[in-house]
């Protein structure tokens, strides 16, 4: 248990960095691309795909961390008018779903992963494989529905607790 | 919804009925939108109803490699869909992509398309290696530069900040010529040329005109540097799963629209110049020993797409052949 | 297909995650109405829909305006703005509305917006005692109004499809645009009044200069941004990043309010926020294509337009379409998938093709700050941290008054070409 603590705390910060690099290293492109063209005449051509990249990093591999953090919208509302004992079970259920539907989605995503192989679409100009890219698509999910399952986890130990 | 209520009854001339999918990459009444819809009139016609074709203008299912990745899936059964987009999957198909490689002769490039080895053979391989059979490869028209400055010859290009596509291709082609290449995204083509972001860019006349670029460029240069060509493809699991009947109406009626196809793009090309020549802008033709200066600047980039593999440099090789041969020809 | 309606609004309001609210509507209807199709299409549709390299300028955007909030520049501006609107009735609204109109026409993003004004000025208006769903409708419908002022790419695409002027487009935007600014502005005013919102006592000239100093460093981004944009130095989404180039140089070397460390951190719940609305872009990106590819639209205006419809019912009926589908779809597919519908038919009842595009493109701003699936909305919970209904609660009285204005504009659609008069222009011109 310790040693997955610990390695659950590693990954947090592993998450946290890809994130970060990725949008300092975006703002940096930018700027230098305009600098390049306006000052050098020379426009840096994979600017405009790294740039896609960067998008899709962020989008999918944020998504896990976001859930880490609870930060993904909600409605809240009815929700708190409710007992503290119907929230509990609403919390399991929706985690529970929640985690289903992103190991689904995880399994298409891997499937688009598949697609993309068989088909050997490269980038534009850095001639990136595109199924590397799009790696994060199916881990992003995966990473998401783990978090689910895990307050999926608290949530039914808070309920044990609770009825005893 | 339609595609489930068809396939249940029954029609005259035998067979099931069918609805096929087509999407291509412009918008309603733009040349690849008129090829679509004339084969939907022709195919209904032909089968009095029994294959029917909903079209899918460009933008509503993706841009122009979401189409491609439609019909591999078989979310779309036909499409239009240009060389020029596809080279991140099949990358010979960047050949299209060459500056002063096609004749300056519109009647040569037609003949090549209708009848090349390298492009209905070869290049078809290409295409057929990742499941798309290609019917034919037609053209929009010659390409044209627009830009704030004429550029009549290869030192005025020095310097000028050219919008193209994102394709390492046709970039180097724009270095050599001495341009500074850039890949404006096209939802700011229209802004960047309007602030002098951007100086030029190129395009078949039709989308010049339609992507307002009169309003902010001012000068139209006839350069016949380049023909935009475009493909009709069909997924190959689908169409031969078809009957055998259906795969015959379904070629014959695409046969018929692509010969129309190169009058009616002929039309249109004059459409828009007509708009252009009533517009402000300045129209210059490009002299031909100032298209061969261009041209000469431009040739190392077939060198580096004979790098590409030993298939593309056999296709090149064939192409530039067949080219020549028509030009003697059509001079006779 | 309306059981699949019902299921999304009962998990939207059990506060499943909105992210997996959308999930499972877009998973099932292409489980059960495109059955045909390889599911890897998910993936393509649903990452294809933001790799769109103008949608950049969102995270960067977030990115500068993280940066300023953390440093003290954002107070500077704030101060600045405090000693000479602060006295007057609704100033503060007014000038949130001002900046947020302003910042978002020339950034083109009312997503960007949100966060870049939207975040140091909704801490500041809370400080002067305004409610908090109040000022976050406010500056989401602001920025809402980016959309009509140029430059704006939902004009430029119309234009493509069409053949209409896009500089016309440009100019004809503006009217509307400021009109709805107006009206806003009014709006904050009689609320100030009402709920008797407290004023600041109004600041010396002297006291003002001295918070113009402090805050003269911060001029630098309009005058970065518009300047920039406007000479050709760079597009709208490069000026996002060199708004966060100028946010770091004034945080870091010129007040050192901030330390490269801080950047760092900064950047990963930048990081987060861009996650967290992109995936509902995404997956707003797999509704569109399936309701695009069963052509839903078409059969639903085939049945509509049958009869032989009047001008403004044309108007009425096309408003309506782009409206509701602006609130689902991508505005740009909207665009592509009704235009080609509704445009030969408003032609041929003789409305100029500007006041359409005009019209259009209200109904493409309105979709963005409309519940249920507004854009701007999800943006404002992700960027303030807020729950949706409580962002949903502030944002209606503004859409009233956007309603309003645009129900006037669709039955007097004249207004929409005085841009011609004031131009001296001649009707059929350009
Ligand atoms: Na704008
Ligand atoms: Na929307």
């Amino acid at each position: 248990m310790q040693t997955l603590r610990k390695m659950d705390e590693i990954w947090e910060k592993i998450e946290a960095g890809i994130l970060s690099i990725t949008i300092i290293s975006i703002s940096l492109m930018l700027v230098g691309n305009t600098i390049s063209r306006y000052f050098f005449s020379k426009s840096w051509p994979f600017t405009e795909e790294l740039g896609k990249m960067g998008i899709i990093i962020l989008t999918f591999m944020g998504l896990g961390y976001a859930a880490r953090k609870g930060m993904h919208i909600e409605m809240s509302g009815f929700y708190d008018l409710m007992s503290e004992k119907a929230r509990r079970i609403l919390g399991i259920f929706i985690n529970l779903i929640s985690a289903l539907v992103l190991v689904f989605c995880t399994y298409l995503g891997m499937k688009y992963i598949q697609h993309l192989y068989t088909l050997g679409q490269v980038s534009t100009i850095l001639r990136i494989p595109l199924y590397l890219t799009m790696m994060f698509v199916p881990i992003g999910f995966f990473l998401a529905s783990i978090r689910y399952f895990v307050n999926f986890g608290k949530r039914m130990k808070e309920n044990v607790q609770d009825s005893v | 919804a339609c595609n489930k209520d068809g396939m249940r009854s029954e029609a005259s001339s035998g067979g099931e009925e069918i609805t096929l999918k087509f999407a291509h990459e412009e918008g309603q009444g733009d040349v690849q939108d008129l090829y679509a819809n004339k084969f939907k009139e022709v195919i209904e016609e032909k089968t009095n109803g029994r294959i029917k074709v909903d079209v899918y203008t460009g933008g509503t299912l993706g841009t122009s490699i979401d189409i491609l990745h439609s019909l591999q899936t078989g979310a779309i059964d036909l499409a239009i869909t240009s060389p020029g987009f596809s080279g991140d999957v099949i990358p010979e198909s960047q050949i299209m992509s060459i500056p002063f490689l096609f004749s300056d002769n519109l009647e040569v490039n037609k003949k090549v398309l209708k009848e090349s080895e390298a492009l209905n053979g070869l290049l078809a391989n290409k295409y057929e290696e990742i499941g798309i059979i290609p019917f034919h490869f037609w053209l929009e028209g010659f390409m044209y530069w627009s830009a704030n400055q004429e550029i009549t010859a290869p030192d005025d290009m020095n310097g000028v900040k050219m919008r193209t596509m994102p394709t390492n291709l046709i970039i180097k082609s724009y270095e050599l010529m001495g341009a500074t290449a850039t890949t404006t995204d096209s939802g700011e083509i229209y802004t960047m040329l309007q602030t002098n972001g951007i100086d030029g860019q190129e395009n078949p006349l039709f989308y010049i005109v339609n992507g307002n670029f009169l309003e902010v460029q001012d000068y139209l240069m006839d350069t016949k540097h380049h023909i935009y060509t475009t493909a009709t493809v069909t997924n190959q699991a689908f169409f031969e799963g078809l009957p055998e009947k259906d795969q015959q109406d379904i070629q014959e009626a695409i046969n018929e629209v692509n010969d129309w196809s190169f009058d009616m793009q002929d039309e249109e090309a004059e459409k828009a110049l007509e708009i252009a020549e009533e517009d402000d802008i300045e129209i210059i033709e490009l002299p031909s020993e100032q298209r061969e200066a261009f041209k000469e600047v431009s040739l190392p980039i077939r060198k580096a797409y004979k790098e590409e593999s030993d298939d593309a440099k056999e296709m090149i090789e064939l192409l530039e052949k067949e080219i020549k041969e028509a030009e003697t020809e059509l001079a006779e | 297909m309306w059981l699949i309606i019902i299921l999304l609004f009962i998990m939207l309001f059990l506060n499943f995650p909105i992210m997996i609210v959308l999930l499972v509507p877009a998973l099932l209807l292409m489980l059960f109405f495109t059955p045909n199709i390889d599911m890897a299409m998910f993936g393509q549709v649903m990452t294809s829909s933001i790799e769109s390299y103008v949608l950049l300028a969102i995270p960067m955007f977030i990115f500068a305006a993280d940066i300023l909030v953390e440093g003290k520049t954002a107070n500077r501006l704030l101060d600045f703005v405090k000693d000479m609107f602060g006295h007057i009735r609704g100033g503060t609204g007014i000038v949130a509305a001002a900046t947020s109109t302003m910042f978002g026409s020339v950034s083109g993003s009312s997503q960007a917006t949100i966060a870049a004004i939207g975040k140091p000025m909704r801490r500041r208006a809370l400080e002067y005692g305004y409610k908090d769903s109040h000022i976050t409708g406010l500056i989401i419908n602001s920025a809402g109004i980016a959309i009509l002022i140029p430059p704006s790419i939902v004009m430029i695409y119309y234009g493509m499809l069409t053949g209409t002027s896009v500089g016309d487009l440009f100019i004809a935007g503006i009217i509307p645009g400021l009109i709805i600014f107006l009206s806003f502005s009014l709006w904050e005013f009689f609320i100030a009044i009402k709920k008797d919102i407290p004023v600041e006592p109004k600041a010396s000239w002297r006291q003002r200069w001295s918070s113009f100093k402090s805050a003269i460093l911060t001029f630098g981004f309009p005058i970065l941004i518009l300047g920039g944009i406007y000479t050709g130095m760079f597009s709208p989404t490069e000026a996002a990043a060199f708004s966060v180039l100028y946010a770091a140089l004034l945080e870091l070397v010129i007040y050192r309010s901030i330390q490269l460390k801080d950047i760092y951190r900064i950047a990963i719940s930048t990081g987060i926020v861009t996650s967290i609305v992109f995936i509902l872009l995404a997956v707003g990106g797999v509704f569109s294509w399936i309701i695009s590819y069963l052509r839903v639209p078409q059969s639903l205006t085939e049945t509509v337009l049958s009869s032989n419809p009047s001008q403004l019912e044309i108007l009425l009926i096309m408003s309506l379409f782009f409206l509701v589908s602006c609130m689902f779809v991508d505005s740009l597919v909207a665009i592509a998938i009704l235009t080609p519908i509704f445009f030969p038919i408003a032609v041929t009842a003789g409305i100029p093709p500007v006041a359409i595009g005009i019209l259009i493109t209200m109904q493409a701003t309105l979709g963005t700050v409309t519940p249920p699936f507004g854009v701007n909305i999800f943006t404002a919970c992700a960027i303030f941290k807020k729950p949706y209904l409580e962002v949903v609660k502030g944002v209606i009285p503004y859409i009233i008054i956007f309603m309003v204005i645009n129900i006037l504009l669709i039955c007097f659609p004249e207004i929409i070409m005085i841009y011609q008069n004031i131009l001296g222009l001649s009707e059929g011109g350009s």
